[in-house]
């Protein structure tokens, strides 16, 4: 209910947008160039003579049935872009996703098992620096160091998995790495502030006391319970994902979602603009959803009113 | 986990904290009950207090003195000197135009912060009286003002700041819009929590029973008490808001050129990956010292605040 409701207010804030364009809207996407027939069509489709909310309920019909809209620059409809754009930004999701999480496993467990260790210092930079460093010249950093220097990698483009599997590899392992850092940087810190707190609880000190080894009680018993924190803010954490996953596929020319996004804003693609944000929007609302849904069902003594 | 605690509301995090007792090493050991004992969790951040500071107020110093400190002028062109590398002529080498890098950097700085900065302000001046007026009046005005802030929560930042500027035209004022109005909620959850917890004072029931109403109430007796947790807030957001302006700038909607700006100098030093690779490398780093001074300093005002 609540995530329905969110949806419906970010819909309303995406249509005010482009509803809010001081002026004749009309003029404005279309330019001064545009012919009156041109106007009076964008106008008709928009339905700018009718009431405002007439207008969002056309625009939410649409969208409901699956009609995205269409591009103002070349026609094409925007449920096509979106097709075509939404398996690359979903194929670096994955796996800058993998990446976070062999980077916070790790890293969380050893600084909470190790607190006053060199290691649990050195992670301490490494969380200062994936806060400090923005995502874009990490990407340009890497994409000079492993695709000009060493050449392991191409500095920047995309292969598709149908086209050559080793080269697809190649192509997404810098930027999932990129986008992959910083979520893992945060992760950790969840991780090993939970696993922090779960090995004070008395179970804990009971499995020590009997005899138990502590890689056991830690690996076995403890991470079971920190993970439960750990899901909720991997869905909050989503939305730097997402905004995480438009730069860093502008920097390194990936045809996703994002570069989409950013090409439509840098031609004033204002209904591919529209589309877009909601679609993402609706995606990171699902995930939250899907997250706390989840949370529940491995925590049985959450429950949700 | 403690510091998550505000961040996700109804969540049972940052909750059930065992009592420090239990957390501390068992006296003549190091690790107390043999895993995990209390980490020194803060001991990079305190340290880095004070140097924090310094390079903060370092980096206050050339915004404010780049036009005394430069030695060349950040725009003048110098075709022949084009993507020099760095030198005691240029510190930092040249870019593409063979204009100086360092004084690019310098009024760079400039520009970070005054965006960075004015956007907080902007920010909190906005979302600072709607959260206080939420949690003041209650009832319809709450519920409506939250909405729309958990609503403006709900978009991933890049996207919202990417949208806006989409709409009111690239340009670094406007990056500095779509960031301020990216920063209000934070703003605003923060005053209505802090006027949430107030209300109910006993020096507000004084205020109350002396014949103060309305308003006065909220400017003149609550207002002071809720403004510490404002101003701790700041410099996190403005180290945000200059890592968000920057990923506009280099995403071509913040800064345009030919204005220097770090995000933007990144964002050209790609074409010359092969011959110049040091001229991308200094504006990360710039961007880098600038959000790192100021969440050593935020981290610093914040375990003051609590007593550290």
């Amino acid at each position: 209910m609540e995530a329905v409701l969110t949806i419906f207010l970010a819909s309303l804030l995406v249509f005010a947008m482009v509803a809010a364009l001081p002026g004749d809207p009309a003029l404005i996407i279309l330019g001064d160039r545009a012919t009156p027939d041109q106007l009076q069509a964008l106008r008709s489709y928009l339905g700018l003579d009718q009431p405002v909310g007439k207008q969002y309920a056309r625009w939410m019909g649409r969208i409901v049935r699956g009609d995205l809209g269409h591009s103002l620059i070349n026609g094409i409809p925007v449920a096509g872009i979106v097709r075509r754009a939404l398996p690359l930004t979903l194929q670096l999701s994955v796996w800058a996703l993998a990446v976070a999480l062999v980077i916070a496993f790790p890293a969380g467990v050893l600084a909470a098992t190790h607190p006053r260790s060199h290691l649990a210092t050195a992670l301490g930079w490494y969380h200062a620096s994936a806060l400090a460093v923005p995502v874009f010249w990490l990407g340009v950093v890497l994409s000079w160091f492993f695709g000009v220097v060493l050449r392991w990698m191409p500095p920047s483009g995309f292969v598709p998995l149908l086209q050559s599997p080793e080269e697809w590899a190649r192509s997404l392992i810098l930027p999932a790495v990129t986008l992959g850092a910083g979520i893992g940087s945060g992760l950790a810190r969840v991780v090993q502030a939970s696993l922090e707190d779960v090995l004070h609880q008395d179970y804990v000190r009971t499995a020590r006391a009997k005899g138990l080894p502590a890689r056991g009680v830690v690996w076995h018993h403890a991470l079971r319970n920190a993970l439960i924190p750990v899901i909720t803010v991997l869905g909050i954490q989503a939305g730097f994902f997402i905004g995480g996953a438009v730069i860093t596929e502008a920097a390194f020319a990936l045809p996703g979602l994002g570069s989409a996004l950013w090409r439509a804003i840098l031609t004033r693609d204002y209904l591919v603009v529209q589309s877009i944000v909601l679609v993402s929007i609706a995606g990171f609302v699902i995930i939250n959803l899907c997250t706390d849904v989840l949370y529940g069902w491995l925590d049985p003594r959450i429950r949700y009113r | 986990m403690y510091c998550m605690g505000g961040l996700i509301p109804g969540s049972a995090i940052g909750k059930d904290r065992p009592p420090d007792n239990l957390r501390r090493p068992i006296p003549g050991t190091r690790r107390g009950l043999g895993i995990g004992a209390e980490p020194r969790r803060h001991r990079l951040v305190s340290l880095a207090g004070a140097p924090g500071a310094a390079v903060l107020g370092l980096l206050l110093l050339v915004a404010l003195l780049a036009p005394l400190l430069r030695r060349y002028d950040p725009m003048r062109m110098e075709k022949e000197a084009a993507l020099a590398s760095p030198s005691p002529r240029h510190l930092m080498g040249t870019d593409q135009f063979g204009r100086d890098i360092f004084s690019r950097l310098m009024w760079g700085t400039r520009s970070a912060l005054a965006i960075g900065g004015g956007a907080t302000i902007l920010a909190a001046l906005a979302g600072g009286p709607l959260g206080l007026w939420a949690g003041f009046r209650g009832g319809w005005a709450d519920t409506a003002i939250m909405r729309g802030v958990d609503t403006l929560l709900a978009i991933p930042p890049v996207l919202l700041a990417m949208s806006l500027v989409a709409v009111i035209g690239p340009g670094s004022q406007n990056a500095g819009i779509a960031v301020a109005v990216v920063g209000l909620p934070q703003f605003a959850r923060i005053a209505r929590g802090g006027v949430l917890a107030q209300k109910e004072q006993e020096y507000v029931q004084a205020a109350i029973a002396v014949g103060a109403r309305g308003l006065r109430i909220l400017f003149r007796a609550i207002a002071p008490n809720i403004l510490s947790p404002i101003l701790v807030l700041v410099p996190v957001m403005v180290a945000r808001a200059i890592l968000l302006e920057a990923s506009l700038s280099f995403l071509g909607l913040g800064t345009q050129p030919p204005q220097p700006s770090w995000g933007l100098m990144i964002s050209e030093s790609r074409e010359y990956m092969f011959n110049a690779p040091w001229y991308g490398i200094f504006p990360g780093v710039a961007i880098g010292a600038t959000v790192l001074s100021l969440s050593a300093v935020s981290d610093r005002v914040r375990a003051r605040r609590h007593g550290g």
